[in-house]
């Protein structure tokens, strides 16, 4: 590879393309920061691009490698971050005029593993501010637009990195995930987005909108590459009080096994109950039967009402993210834009009897997904009614009516929840499946994940970018 | 919604010291109408013992 791709490879390509002396972290990183350059004013993806940093990295990366010293399979491979992550001496402006100018002082410990081992950062990307309201344009920045359809909704809130790992400008990027923001934008982008179990991956150092629900995460080209960046930012951080102590396996061992013999829990009847159409539920449907044809069994299973989830998640999330900007929403309210400083006003609602009673149904929503996890292995969901919706029909109010995701259930419990493509809407757009695991056990997820999409045909669709 | 709904709107705006623009101020008390019918199902009692969720798990301090 000696000319700049129009697309970057996978992770897994470009590292095994490193390690046979086919491409280089140089050329991989030009490639990245020409093709973000050339396709910011049409996407919008990036808030700020970091490209001497980046350069400096690479070099850095490549002589490394040359002599020898190669970190692991992430080294000298290009990546971006939601722009809630802290990167030392880089700004972190959570999209928000509030923080235009705050500078980071150290590391996230997400970036800070992902700098040791390797990885080389691009640049900082668009969010629905602070990681909530909805796309805006009273902001300093435009919001991202979905590389599939530039009229369309690219998900959100982290926005700018299912487009950027879509379009091709970066293999992963890191997202956060609250109700849905991370599996949200990877299924309207077409893409892999992981949220893992809460307390697997450190929150240290990144932007908080809802402590009890806020979870770290990638969003990357394929399943396999998301493994392969969990090996990198999974493990105990004694600095976030969230932070489990738990072993973590070596997620490639275990990758390739396939699903024979795993029980999978098929929710069909919790996703009517969501709201998902025929079109949505035929693939869905079909993504059950190939995971039969590859050995599993699969049986439908009943889950609490999504109405009681979605009680439960507003309660949580409008309560706690209140907590963080009530300061900011009495004396510069003028500063957030208009969907955001209506939906953080909302907390304003919450009793403090509506949010322990939220947690304590919280608890025992936790047991009814726990109970499935007894006799079933993964459980099978949609991820959001839909495809990505256009961006002039989107809710920009204080509550959101329709446009409910599924995803939200797993913020609620913790379960580790991998949404990936199952197919195309009639009007070319992707859809997504969600599967979910046992706490912890975030290999398994990744084992199905893969072996689905080795045996589908997603993979090869891609945005008609160029 | 009960007839004094709209003053536990605004009661609730002054409790936490923040102001709703006019011209939005109809929209943002059909939201806190909507959100407090979705609460409704957090009004079924729970027997006495019922934990919430996120209640501490200590562990002991270990020296750095």
């Amino acid at each position: 590879m000696s000319t700049l791709p129009a697309r970057l490879p996978t992770l897994a390509e470009a590292s095994a393309a490193i390690a046979a002396g086919a491409t280089s972290p140089v050329i991989l990183t030009e490639a990245a920061i020409a093709r973000a350059e050339a396709l910011q004013p049409t996407l919008s993806a990036f808030i700020t691009l970091a490209g001497d940093r980046a350069r400096e990295a690479a070099r850095r990366a490549e002589a490394e490698i040359a002599a020898g010293r190669k970190r692991g399979p992430l080294h000298g491979i290009p990546y971006a971050l939601k722009d809630i992550y802290d990167v030392a001496g880089l700004p972190t402006t959570a999209h928000s005029r509030l923080l235009r100018n705050n500078v980071a002082g150290e590391d996230a410990e997400t970036t800070a593993r992902l700098e040791a081992a390797g990885m080389i950062l691009i640049g900082k990307l668009a969010t629905h501010e602070f990681a909530t309201g909805g796309p805006a344009w009273d902001t300093e920045w435009p919001p991202a637009l979905n590389p599939w359809n530039l009229d369309h909704f690219p998900g959100g809130s982290s926005s700018g990195s299912g487009a950027a790992v879509a379009a091709g400008i970066v293999p992963m990027a890191l997202g956060t995930d609250t109700s849905g923001s991370i599996r949200l934008p990877a299924a309207y982008c077409g893409v892999a987005g992981l949220k893992p179990t809460y307390g697997r991956v450190s929150r240290r150092g990144v932007v908080p909108l809802s402590f009890s629900l806020d979870h770290c995460g990638p969003l990357a080209a394929t399943v396999q590459d998301c493994a392969l960046v969990m090996q990198a930012l999974a493990g105990h951080d004694p600095r976030d009080p969230g932070a489990a102590d738990q072993p973590v396996p070596d997620y490639s061992a275990t990758l390739k096994n396939g699903v024979h013999g795993l029980r999978i829990g098929y929710a069909k009847a919790f996703n009517a109950d969501a709201g998902v159409d025929a079109v949505q539920s035929a693939a869905l449907d079909e993504a059950a039967r190939v995971f039969e044809r590859l050995g599993a069994v699969v049986e439908e299973v009943a889950l609490p009402p999504i109405s009681l989830f979605n009680a439960c998640t507003r309660a949580i999330s409008h309560g706690e993210s209140f907590a963080i900007h009530q300061k900011d929403l009495r004396e510069r309210p003028e500063l957030y834009a208009r969907v955001t400083r209506e939906r953080l006003m909302m907390g304003a609602f919450v009793s403090s009897t509506q949010y322990v009673q939220a947690q304590r149904l919280r608890r025992r929503l936790t047991e009814a997904v726990d109970a499935v996890f007894e006799k079933h292995d993964l459980l099978l969901t949609a991820t959001i009614p839909g495809a990505a919706p256009r961006m002039d029909e989107m809710e920009t109010g204080p509550w959101r009516r329709n446009q409910q995701p599924i995803t939200a259930v797993f913020n609620v419990t913790g379960h580790p929840a991998l949404c990936q493509p199952c197919g195309f809407s009639q009007n070319g757009l992707p859809l997504s499946l969600q599967l979910a695991g046992r706490n912890f056990d975030e290999a398994t997820v990744l084992q199905a994940g893969h072996a689905y999409e080795q045996a589908t045909p997603w993979l090869g669709r891609r945005p008609p970018l160029g | 919604m009960s007839e004094g709904d709209e003053e536990d709107f605004r009661s609730a705006l002054r409790r936490a010291g923040i102001t709703v623009q006019a011209e939005r101020y109809d929209v943002m008390l059909a939201a806190y109408r909507d959100f407090q019918a979705l609460m409704a199902c957090l009004d079924e009692p729970f027997a006495y013992a019922v934990e919430p969720a996120c209640t501490l798990q200590l562990l002991p301090l270990v020296a750095r």
